[in-house]
């Protein structure tokens, strides 16, 4: 009897099981029908208008690839969608006249490799509202200066799959001057914006996420990085090879997913302004390597592996930044001539005889751990041992060149508006704290002690 | 027995002498997933710019550019160095640094925008200069000599207009940092 029921409850199952896979490749089929019967070719459109036609595209699905060469705008209203997937047409949209604008498309790029999404050969062109599904890359602008690309989304067909180093880049700029990328949201690719060789480009508010590096610079003078948003990237900005660059008022967290992640990392960086960013939950806050004459002020680094880590960085202004809860604050080596002063340090322990807000006690970054690491990785398995606190506290080798801060924050600024949440938690533990210090004398004093 | 032992032990003996002496360098290969380059932080990618070298120490490092490995040369000097590899730029084969062929040009992309590119043989490289129209030939000894400049510009002459505005500007925010002012958050 018992087993003819769960039979039966087997049977239903199966049946069930059975008719929503019908119902699934059902679906499927008709849907794939669809894209192939009523595409309509967009080439054929492009080539019926005139210089400088607005085209709007009716809501449907139109076939790439296409080529525009004059002046147009072709707008989609977010409605209409192109898909490229012939192999033998590299790009989805080859863009090679000054002035095109694009937007409210949506276009599904199935070529891989290098192929592009958009390809941009022109100067002047605008691309908005777009939204690009790609197994290459997203958006690529090559000898095209002044583009302006805002608020598209930009991301690979699935969101697992290949190593995101697999993967084609968001946006890619090659020697492009003078781009606006505001407000895109990049996801599932390898470097979200991509910028080399491309100067005074301004990179702002855009979101990017799962990727191998957020934004990626190299030699790129002049340009800025600024109020972008990086999550679960190996790095949040890869700054390289650059002078006079702007990065502020990026929030760059949660990039702890790679032995090699970091927030922000500097290569390379002269003259450069790094500021009012927030790195939080990173494996390394602030990376700078052979990077000098920098001012990097403040900054908010918090809950990271390692705050900041400083190697063979000299000359540059490090001041009013604020370390909180980092596992070990900050590491420097090789890095002399810093001007560092007035940060906030919270796990130092300062004193304030003068009560100005400034310790009269210094603080200074001791190298030992560091240099011991790069030496041998291994020794990482020794990190807070006794024995290696106390070597730590032994070795003052070269005291004076060690990268200090002369005069330490007591207590946070004003400036630091957001930090005061994280202060007033440990004023409640503290008073918690207290509370059962209290309670427990009581107790004992009370009670007095358990006899058996 | 005694015999067999004395030859155990020579056997032993001889084994082990064998192991001490032949310290053998071999190429690893690259992991996208870890592997960074020693000198820039780059990922290195599986690709024929990949380079890497491996220590007298048994340590190894890895490149991303050519020119990043010169770089750590020059910082940690040649002399511990074991082996080093550079990769054929047509099937990604290891081939030792001294043993390559070299091309060079400014219009070549590398990742570090060296511009030097490495094959197996000469005739490679030479035949790669021949299709691509530009770059000179170069061994392992002449790039000694090479001055090994990034090309991070395509114009020159703009860039050092640029360049000067820029330190005007700067100097004017240097100013103003200094008299406390305070960036808004």
């Amino acid at each position: 009897m018992v087993i003819r029921k769960s039979f039966c409850h087997l049977r239903v199952m199966l049946m069930m099981f059975f008719s929503l896979f019908l119902i699934i490749t059902a679906y499927s089929g008709s849907a794939s029908a669809n894209t192939t019967s009523k595409a309509i070719p967009l080439q054929p459109i492009i080539n019926a208008a005139q210089i400088g036609d607005s085209i709007t595209l009716a809501p449907g699905t139109y076939l790439g690839p296409v080529q525009i060469d004059k002046r147009l705008t072709i707008s989609g209203e977010g409605r209409a969608t192109l898909l490229n997937s012939s192999p033998d047409a590299e790009v989805a949209v080859m863009i090679q006249a000054d002035g095109v604008k694009l937007q409210g498309l949506n276009i599904q790029q199935h070529n891989g490799g290098e192929a592009a999404a958009i390809r941009v050969e022109a100067d002047q062109v605008t691309l908005k509202d777009l939204v690009i599904h790609t197994f290459g890359f997203g958006i690529m602008l090559r000898e095209a200066d002044s583009g302006v690309i805002v608020n598209n989304k930009i991301r690979w067909f699935i969101p697992k799959g290949a190593a995101s180093g697999k993967r084609g880049n968001g946006i890619d700029l090659y020697n492009s001057h003078g781009s606006d990328i505001r407000e895109n949201e990049i996801s599932y690719l390898r470097d979200g914006i991509y910028l080399e060789k491309s100067r005074n480009t301004k990179v702002d508010h855009n979101r990017l996420y799962h990727l191998r590096y957020g934004v990626h610079c190299m030699y790129i003078n002049g340009s800025s990085v600024t109020n972008n948003i990086g999550e679960y990237n190996i790095t949040g900005a890869m700054v390289m090879g650059v002078s006079d660059v702007m990065v502020s008022g990026n929030s760059f967290r949660k990039q702890n997913q790679n032995v090699h992640s970091q927030g922000i990392l500097l290569f390379d960086v002269r003259t450069s302004q790094i500021v009012n960013n927030l790195v939080e939950g990173n494996r390394v806050g602030i990376y700078m390597q052979q990077s000098s004459d920098n001012t990097l002020q403040n900054n908010m680094v918090l809950r990271n592996y390692i705050g900041i880590q400083f190697e063979g960085s000299e000359g540059n202004r490090f001041q009013k930044n604020a370390f909180i809860a980092n596992v070990i604050e900050a590491q420097a080596t090789d890095s002399k001539n810093n001007k560092m002063t007035r940060n906030f340090w919270d796990s130092f322990e300062g004193l304030d005889v003068s009560g100005d807000g400034i310790s009269d006690l210094s603080y200074a970054i001791n190298p030992f751990y560091q240099q011991l690491v790069t030496e041998n990785a291994a020794y990482q398995l020794f990190f807070q041992s006794p024995g290696m606190t106390f070597l730590s506290d032994l070795y003052t080798n070269d005291k004076e060149q060690w990268s200090t801060d002369p005069e330490p924050l007591m207590q946070l600024d004003s400036v630091h508006a957001d930090v005061g949440q994280v202060s007033e938690g440990q004023g409640s533990v503290m008073v918690a704290g207290w509370l059962l210090l209290f309670f427990s004398v009581i107790t004992i004093l009370y009670m007095g002690v358990l006899r058996l | 027995m005694k015999k067999w032992s004395l030859m155990l032990m020579l056997m032993v003996g001889l084994l082990i002498l064998a192991a001490c002496g032949s310290k053998k360098f071999e190429p690893l290969a690259i992991n996208e997933e870890v592997d960074i380059c020693a000198i820039c932080n780059m990922q290195v990618k599986d690709d024929a710019f990949a380079t890497q070298l491996t220590t007298k120490d048994g340590k190894n490092y890895k490149f991303d550019d050519i020119g990043c490995m010169n770089e750590w040369k020059n910082k940690n000097g040649t002399k511990n160095i074991g082996k080093d590899y550079v990769r054929d730029y047509n099937d990604k084969e290891w081939v030792e640094f001294s043993k390559a062929s070299f091309v060079y040009d400014e219009t070549l992309r590398t990742p570090m925008a060296y511009g030097v590119i490495s094959f197996k043989d000469t005739a490679s490289a030479e035949a790669f200069v021949k299709e691509q129209g530009v770059g000179s030939v170069l061994s392992a000894s002449d790039l000694s000599k090479h001055e090994w400049k990034q090309n991070t510009d395509m114009m020159q002459m703009d860039m050092n207009g640029g360049e000067g505005h820029m330190d005007e500007h700067k100097s004017e925010e240097m100013e103003g940092m200094t008299s406390d002012k305070e960036m808004d958050m």
